[in-house]
This record gives C-alpha cells, structure tokens and sequence, in this order.
C-alpha cells in the first residue's frame, strides 16, 4: 500500500497556518486519481496528491474534519482510506455508486442493558427533506445518533459538468432551494473568475444574498419557536418570513430571489422604487424580529428549553470544522464574507456576531443578531449604490478556480476543473455537510423530545447535503 | 348581522370573504403570440427541454418548465409572452400547450369516488422525493398566518398512515425509491397523489441524473400542479378545486 502521509502532512501544515479544511475530493486523472484538497481561510491554498492504486493512508485520524470527505471519495471513486475509523456508508442507499451494493445501514455500535435503537425517517412528521437517523436511547437520554442521508441524492455535480460558457445558474439555483443566491454567486466566482463586475451588479448581489440570510434566519427562529411550543411568536416568524419572501417576489419575480444572478452580472436591474421598497421592508422586519425573540427569551418555559440544550463545545466545532452560525454559535470566528470579501462585502461595514456558549440559545442569539447586521448591510449597499450598468461580458479560462461563498447556513464551496473550455470536475460542498456530524455531537446527553429543537436551531440542508 | 353570523355559524362552508384574496396572483407561463417566425431561439435556450419548436409548431410542456423566464428574454421579436398559467390540471398531456390552440383549461374535479371519501376533510402528507427544498418553503408557507389552509379543512399530516393525499414533490431519486414506494403501500386507499413542482411531474433540470425522472413511473398522480416551485396561492387554488371544496 503506498503511503500518502503527504496529504496528511501538507493538510497539518495549513491547519497550522490556521486555515481549515473546507473541501476535499477525489479526481480522475489519466492512469489513475489525485486527492484534491481546498484549503480556506484568510487565503486558500490548493493541496494536490497523486494516489497509487486504489487505496491510501486515511488522514481521518490525524485529521477528524476529513471524515466526511474520504467516505465520500471511498463511494464514489472507490479509493479505500486504510485506517479510517468510521466508514459506515454515506448516501449510498440503493443501488447508487460504484461500490454500494445495497449496503445495509448499520446498527450503532453501542449495545448494553436498557439501550434501545430508534430508527426514524427517510419520511419525517414535519414537511422537510428526507433523511435517516438511528438514536440510541437509555431511557430518555440520547447516548448516540448517527445520520444517513443521500436520499436527495440527485447527481448535480454531473449535470454542472458543461460548456464552462454556459448558464448553470438554473442548476446553481437548485442545489439547496433556499440558499440558492448564496450557491449561485459560489458558482459563478468559478465560472466569472477575475472578470470585474460592474459596481451596481455587486451591490445588488450582496442585498439579495443578506435578503435570502434574513429570510433563512426568520424561518428558523420560527421553526424554533414552534417547536418549543411557543405558538404565537412561531406564527410571527413565519408571517415575517412570508412578508420577506413576498418582497422578493415583487422585487425580482420568485419568492426565493431565483433567476436574477447571471454570469457576468444581473439578468435585470432593481429600479429606485425597489430598492425603496426593500429598505422600508427590511426596517420593519428587523423591529418586528427584536421584538419577536424579546418575547421568546422572556419566556421561561422557552429559555428552560433552549439553554444549555444541544450544546456544541468550541474544541468540536474546530475539530469536525463546523461552519456558518452553528460555528458562531459555539464561539468560532469564521465568516467568509469577512475573511475574503466577495460581491460588495469588502465595501460593507459588517460585524461577525458571535456567542460562547453553542446551546439552542446562543444558536438562536446568533441568528438574530445576524439578521440585524443582514439588514444593515442592505442599507449601506443602497445607500452607496451608483447607477451604472449591471452585466458584463465574461471570458471564462482554463484552470483550477473555486468559489466560497457564506451562505445562510454557512461556508458554501465549489470548485471548478476547466480545460479546454469545459468543466471536467465540479465539486461543491454545501454548508450543512460538516455540520451533520457536528449535530450528531451536540445532540449527545439531550433527551429524545430535543431533537427537534436542536435539529432546527442547526438547519440543516438535506438536498444541499446530498446533491 | 346577527343573521350573518348565525348562518356563517352553521355554514359548513368556509369564510367567503378570502376566496378574492387567494384568487389574485397567477403563475406565469411563456407562450407566442401572432409574430412568432419559429426561429427556435427560445428551444435552445431552454435547459430543460420543454419547449419544442417545429417548422409549424411551437409548444411548451409546462410539466418541464423551470419558470425561469430564459426563453421570453432570449426571444429578438418579442413574440414569447408571459401569460396566466393553469394552476394545475388532471392530466399530464394537459400540461402540453401548442402554439394556435387555447390556453384555457378547465378546472377539473377528481374522480366522485375519491372525492366522495375525502369530503371536506383533506389529510396531506407531503413526501420529499429529493427536492431541492424549495417546494417544501411553499408548502411551509401554506400553513403561516397568510394562507393558513386548515381554515378550508386543508391539513397536513405526520406520516402516510394518516393522510389521504400525498404531495409529492422532488424528482424522485434513484435512493428515495424504495422508501417512496413504502410510502404508497403504507397510505389507505382510495389515496389522491398529487404531484407538486416540476421535478415530481418530469424530474425537471434532474430528469438527467440519478433520478427516476419524477414520479411518473412509479404512481399514477391524479393532479398535476405546474411550477418551480409552484406559489403558495397556486397550491391553495388547486387544492380548492380539485376536490370541489366550494
């Protein structure tokens, strides 16, 4: 067996730089496959390994964060990690991948007196993705839950292998519905590379991006809500939520901000009343939002089922890599649009809220204050907005290129092979993908009924996990 | 107004007064108007292939169509309109519009003997067959205060054993498949399938990957409710009629 202890070490020599592993796949080469790592924080660096035969040393044990990404490359290039500790099937559920066979999921391996297994899903109660999670219980608490998921399992990485001319943002906008601006501008920094976007077009961007995060935001404090049976503020959530989604609608014709992000701009221009709209909206919503989790956070019952559950430490979101709020919420300082400004962000005072404690509470806090700077964000980019134009013509190279974008959820990459003006690899990461195992942590010691809760303060992608 | 409000008591219907409100907004559909030269621009502009243009043809398939409006920006002589688009219809050819005939359809019921067991009494599941979460943000939303369905008997329900509709929406993924056809076995008949969204009616922009192609295959779907993902006012309005709940 050849030893790839060089991938183990270039990926410890960047994390000592203090950069994270934010993406890692396997890549077909003529006479076999090299191991492609993005490395991403204040710079990304992009580690590149030649893997003989079809197995290499996993770098899981030095590495936890890289789990993940070498079950995923196991199922899909069959490139066997010898030493990895965890290699229970990722989205194979069927007869998809190479070397799934129909694999059973299996047992959690924990087994004593009074452990019982619950299996629940690929169907939920609630209207939300499907998905698989096996708990096991002694009595109330949870001592273990693993997730399986893959059943939104569509195959968009191949249907983005085009013409790297063509318009994939249709595609783009697709991968995970409601974060679909976020994963559009991620698609097209790959496509668009260092093609300088009119001004106007970069603020426009930005105000739909911190559009879909407020929406996002909404949605989940609500969700949160309910779930602690809270009914009155649950519905001010949701009718905040519509009130945004409505706005969208009048503003750009699709509830969720789809179709108007084009390569080389915008597919049309927001006309002064728009904008005027959109910032009286906005105002509104962020009172209405304050006053709402005012009224959450008075609430005991809400605040004896919101502290200290689900809690996610500081030393397992940096080791599983959590990104996005859930990483905020657990005292990480980790956002894109701070550490490497894209659209108009670097032209946008902006401050990264964050909060120590990594319970349901401070994932909560965390999205609040998020949607206070979202809102005063839209209002600096209309504020220093100029007329101008709003597309421009794009000439595409060949090369390596990614795009990192910080969704609602989190960090977003994709990453874009180009030869010969067609895309020969793509590969995206959404955000929700390192923050499942970060839920299967946080959820360790809760009982049973918190689940939900804790399952909606991280929201969770299941179409942008699987792909 | 005393009287009103003893007759609304009794009324088995629901309040009147909302069926404007819900009634506004229309999903919009491209079609050509008299100038159209079939230059085929708009076809190849179309990822998903629902437009197909002939030498004496123009149709569009609303089962395929993204609502992404590429084809009407893409038409040089303005010729491709955006009209009212139907909200849903009972058969899938139903979906197909061609160029020079009508773009009315009629607002169908389902069939009495199903009809007859639902009543005014809609049970709901909805089952996410690998959709990209967008259709399930539009069926969340019927239930917020704006919409809020249960006020027409509208209810979605916990699991398949309980409902007598299912809302399927995604395009039913080659992973899914085992588990969605639990789903059926698992729902009492006579069960209304209502396919949502263009992924569950053709698999839309997925039809090419590991995907059955929505759920066409596998469940004979009594509604088909056009849309990427289709509004929430569509839903309701299809609901609606479909199961005559005036």
């Amino acid at each position: 067996m050849p030893e790839t202890d060089e991938l183990s070490q270039k990926i410890r020599k960047c994390l000592n730089e203090g950069l994270g592993l934010a993406c890692m796949y396997a890549r077909g080469v003529p006479g076999g496959h090299v191991l492609e790592a993005v490395m991403a924080g204040d710079r990304i660096e992009r580690i590149t390994v030649r893997v003989e035969g079809m197995m290499y040393q996993s770098v899981t044990p030095d590495i936890p964060s890289a789990s993940l990404y070498e079950r995923e490359i196991y199922e899909t290039h069959g490139i066997y990690p010898a030493g990895h500790p965890d290699m229970r099937p990722l989205r194979s559920r069927s007869s998809w991948g190479p070397l799934s066979g129909g694999r059973a999921i299996p047992h959690n391996d924990i087994f004593g007196n009074g452990i019982f297994e619950i299996p629940v899903g690929p169907i939920h109660a609630g209207v939300i993705g499907p998905g698989h999670f096996r708990f096991s219980v002694a009595g109330e608490p949870i001592l273990m839950m693993r997730t399986y998921l893959g059943y939104s399992r569509r195959g968009v990485e191949k249907l983005m292998e085009t013409q790297a001319s063509a318009d994939n943002t249709a595609i783009a906008e697709r991968i995970s519905g409601d974060n679909a601006v976020a994963h559009t501008l991620a698609y097209l920094q790959t496509v668009e590379q260092d093609t300088e976007i009119p001004e106007r077009a970069r603020f426009i961007r930005t105000v739909l991006s911190e559009l879909e995060r407020i929406c996002s935001h909404l949605g989940t404090i609500s969700g949160i809500a309910l779930d602690t049976a809270l009914a009155v503020p649950a519905a001010h959530g949701s009718a905040l939520r519509e009130s945004i989604l409505r706005l969208n609608e009048r503003i750009c014709g699709h509830r969720l901000l789809w179709g108007m992000l084009r390569i080389g701009g915008l597919s049309k221009d927001l006309t002064e009343t728009a904008l005027d709209e959109i910032e009286r909206e906005v105002m509104r919503v962020r009172f209405d939002a304050e006053e709402l989790v005012g009224i959450m956070i008075r609430s005991p019952s809400f605040m004896d089922r919101a502290e200290t559950t689900g809690r996610l430490s500081y030393e397992d979101a940096v080791h599983l890599r959590a990104v996005g709020p859930v990483a905020r919420a657990s005292g990480v300082d980790a956002d894109v649009r701070k550490t490497r400004p894209y659209a108009a962000y670097g032209l946008a005072a902006m401050d990264v809220p964050k909060c120590p404690s990594g319970d349901v509470y401070a994932r909560l806090t965390v999205r609040k204050r998020e949607i206070m700077e979202s809102v005063s964000m839209i209002l600096q980019c209309i504020n220093s907005m100029e007329d101008g134009p709003v597309r421009t013509s794009v000439k595409t190279e060949d090369g390596f290129y990614t795009g990192i974008t910080e969704s609602p959820r989190g960090e977003t990459v994709h990453c874009a092979h180009i030869e010969n003006g067609k895309i020969t690899k793509y590969k995206i990461r959404d955000a929700s993908f390192p923050n499942w195992p970060a839920l299967e942590r946080a959820v360790m010691g809760n009982i049973v009924p918190d689940f939900p809760l804790i399952n909606k303060s991280f929201d969770l992608s299941y179409s942008g996990n699987d792909l | 107004m005393l009287r009103t409000a003893v007759k609304n008591f009794l009324s088995l219907k629901r309040p009147p007064e909302s069926i404007p409100i819900i009634y506004g907004r229309r999903m919009l559909m491209p079609f050509p108007n008299g100038s159209c030269n079939l230059c085929g621009l708009c076809a190849n502009e179309c990822r998903t292939g629902a437009i197909l243009v002939s030498k004496s043809e123009w149709t569009v398939d609303l089962g395929r169509c993204m609502f992404c409006r590429r084809c009407s920006e893409s038409c040089r002589n303005g010729s491709l309109e955006l009209i009212s688009a139907p909200d849903y219809t009972l058969r899938r050819e139903d979906l197909i519009f061609r160029s020079g005939e009508s773009t009315e359809r009629g607002r169908g019921v389902i069939g009495e003997d199903k009809r007859r067991v639902i009543g005014r009494s809609v049970n709901i599941r909805e089952v996410d067959t690998g959709s990209c979460n967008a259709c399930e943000v539009e069926v969340n939303s019927l239930s917020n205060v704006f919409y809020d369905v249960e006020r027409f008997g509208i209810k979605t329900v916990a699991s398949p054993r309980h409902a007598d509709v299912l809302l399927v929406t995604g395009p039913l993924t080659d992973n899914m498949l085992e588990a969605f056809g639990r789903v059926l076995k698992a729902t009492p008949d006579p069960k209304v399938i209502i396919a949502m969204g263009t992924c569950a009616i053709s698999g839309g922009p997925f039809s090419g990957g590991e995907t059955s192609g929505g759920i066409g295959g596998s469940a004979d779907a009594d509604v088909f409710i056009p849309g990427c993902p289709p509004a929430p006012d569509a839903v309701i309005r299809a609901l609606l009629d479909a199961f005559g709940l005036h």
